[in-house]
């Protein structure tokens, strides 16, 4: 790979990594204010489908890696687990891509739907399993999951078209380092 | 064409690579990756929060000036009422301690309170935590009791340079001493996760089978000072009724807390008194 090629690949990585920091944050504070209601909105789904449909394998699992931590540094999750969980969903959605990509057009939005019920599951079984039944914790699981799909459902698309968008603004090329992994 | 097998299996290599350095990686190494994570986002969550400080200011700003006036003049019969009150207290504190004294016993209020806005709500099903915008730069300590108007807000889980993790008193992981307000024996105060568009609620247990706690008759459940961390008499929430437990012998029921908790925007974190 030539030095070009390789800067914007770290481009592209840096791109991503900021955008998800911001959205991050706004998920934060959707969630600071949602506390008056006792909803939280939990969406990693949103993180993960980007990398792992759009970049190649390396810069993909550096994305993944990197937010999985980031997301395990602030929340009581140990040290590591988000980063394997997110890191086995995606090479899961890397190893069928370019079939989801030919037969659903809103294939991102799909993916995202898809992770994030996927990690909200393994999260309420690494925490409320022995409990998921005591005392409301079931309706109240259940009430979390379905605002985070719907906020995930309006959310994701606008999210993927202003990363795409971000990256042709700064003159760089998605598409060139896409799918080279089959 | 013979590189193909291999590269359909190079992303499961990795994740197998993956899983191995994080098992061989020493613990120390993993508390460092996680301290830098966490600090390397905590001026984010400061910055967002101190923008919202400077929002609520601005809009303050556009108040009328009468209304203004009126605020001012409401604030100072407020300062003026709890003026005399404070003379109040500081003469029983005084009486308090000489009596103390007399009997040879420590002074009860040994702490200082650090007061810090919060940042950021972390109230999910899952786990119940609160970060407030001070921290090892302000001497917060771990496991310090955190207040605010309303009574208990938790302890502090893990303290960061200018952060602090708070667990509240509705995470599962929270356990106190506590009592009822009229009654010195101890029970157990258990946290409970809030359902969605609920009230924070907690559990008592091992209650006295002799307590009887009805709608009517609700009691206070306070702090009992046991366990060293919360001082005696800080409130906790409001039991409406009791029922037998499984063993038969204590009485259980559900705590309710302050609603304030849900929206928490400062609290007090209480540390100990500096001894010369």
């Amino acid at each position: 790979m030539t030095n070009s090629k390789q800067i914007a690949l770290l481009g592209l990585i840096v791109i991503v990594l900021i955008s998800h920091g911001i959205a991050n944050l706004f998920v934060m504070e959707l969630n600071n204010s949602l506390t008056t209601l006792s909803i939280t909105l939990f969406l990693p789904g949103l993180f993960i489908a980007f990398p792992s449909l759009n970049l190649q394998l390396y810069p993909a699992i550096l994305c993944n890696t990197i937010t999985g931590i980031l997301i395990d540094a602030t929340t009581p999750i140990p040290m590591g687990t988000s980063a394997f969980v997110f890191l086995i969903v995606q090479l899961v959605v890397f190893q069928f891509r370019s079939v989801i990509k030919k037969n659903n057009l809103y294939h991102g939005w799909v993916i995202a739907q898809i992770t994030n019920f996927v990690i909200f599951s393994f999260v309420t079984l690494y925490f409320n399993g022995k409990y998921l039944f005591e005392d409301g914790i079931f309706i109240r699981t259940l009430l979390d999951f379905l605002f985070s799909q719907s906020a995930l459902a309006i959310i994701a698309p606008v999210y993927f078209t202003i990363i795409k968008k971000t990256i042709v603004v700064l003159r760089m090329d998605l598409y060139t380092n896409e799918l080279s992994h089959k | 064409m013979a590189k193909r097998p291999l590269n359909r299996y190079r992303p499961f290599l990795l994740l197998g690579l993956f899983i191995f350095i994080w098992k061989v990686v020493p613990k120390s190494v993993q508390l460092t990756l996680h301290k830098s994570f966490y600090e390397f986002q905590a001026p984010l969550w400061i910055g967002s929060s101190k923008i919202e400080d400077l929002h609520s200011y601005w809009s303050t700003r556009t108040n009328s000036e009468n209304k203004l006036i009126e605020a001012g003049i409401q604030l100072s019969r407020n300062n003026h009422e709890l003026r005399i009150q404070l003379d109040q207290v500081k003469l029983q504190q005084e009486e308090l301690n000489s009596l103390r004294s007399l009997h040879n016993l420590s002074p009860i209020n040994n702490y200082t309170y650090e007061t810090a806005r919060v940042c950021k709500r972390d109230l999910t099903s899952w786990w119940q935590e609160i970060t407030i915008r001070k921290g090892d730069n302000h001497g917060i300590l771990k496991n310090s009791p955190v207040i605010f108007a309303g009574g208990v807000v938790g302890k502090v889980k893990e303290t960061y340079e200018t952060t602090s993790t708070v667990l509240l008193i509705t995470s599962r992981h929270f356990r106190m001493a506590a009592r009822f307000e009229n009654d010195p024996r101890p029970v157990t105060y258990i946290g409970s996760i809030n359902s969605s568009f609920g009230n924070p609620k907690g559990i008592v247990r091992d209650a006295p089978s002799d307590v009887i706690v009805t709608q009517e008759k609700s009691q206070k459940l306070v702090s009992s000072g046991l366990g060293s961390i919360f001082p005696e008499g800080i409130n906790i929430g409001t039991v409406h009724y009791l029922e037998p437990g499984t063993n038969g012998l204590f009485k259980a029921g559900k705590v309710l807390l302050d609603k304030r908790l849900l929206y928490l925007k400062e609290v007090s974190v209480l540390l100990p008194k500096k001894t010369k």
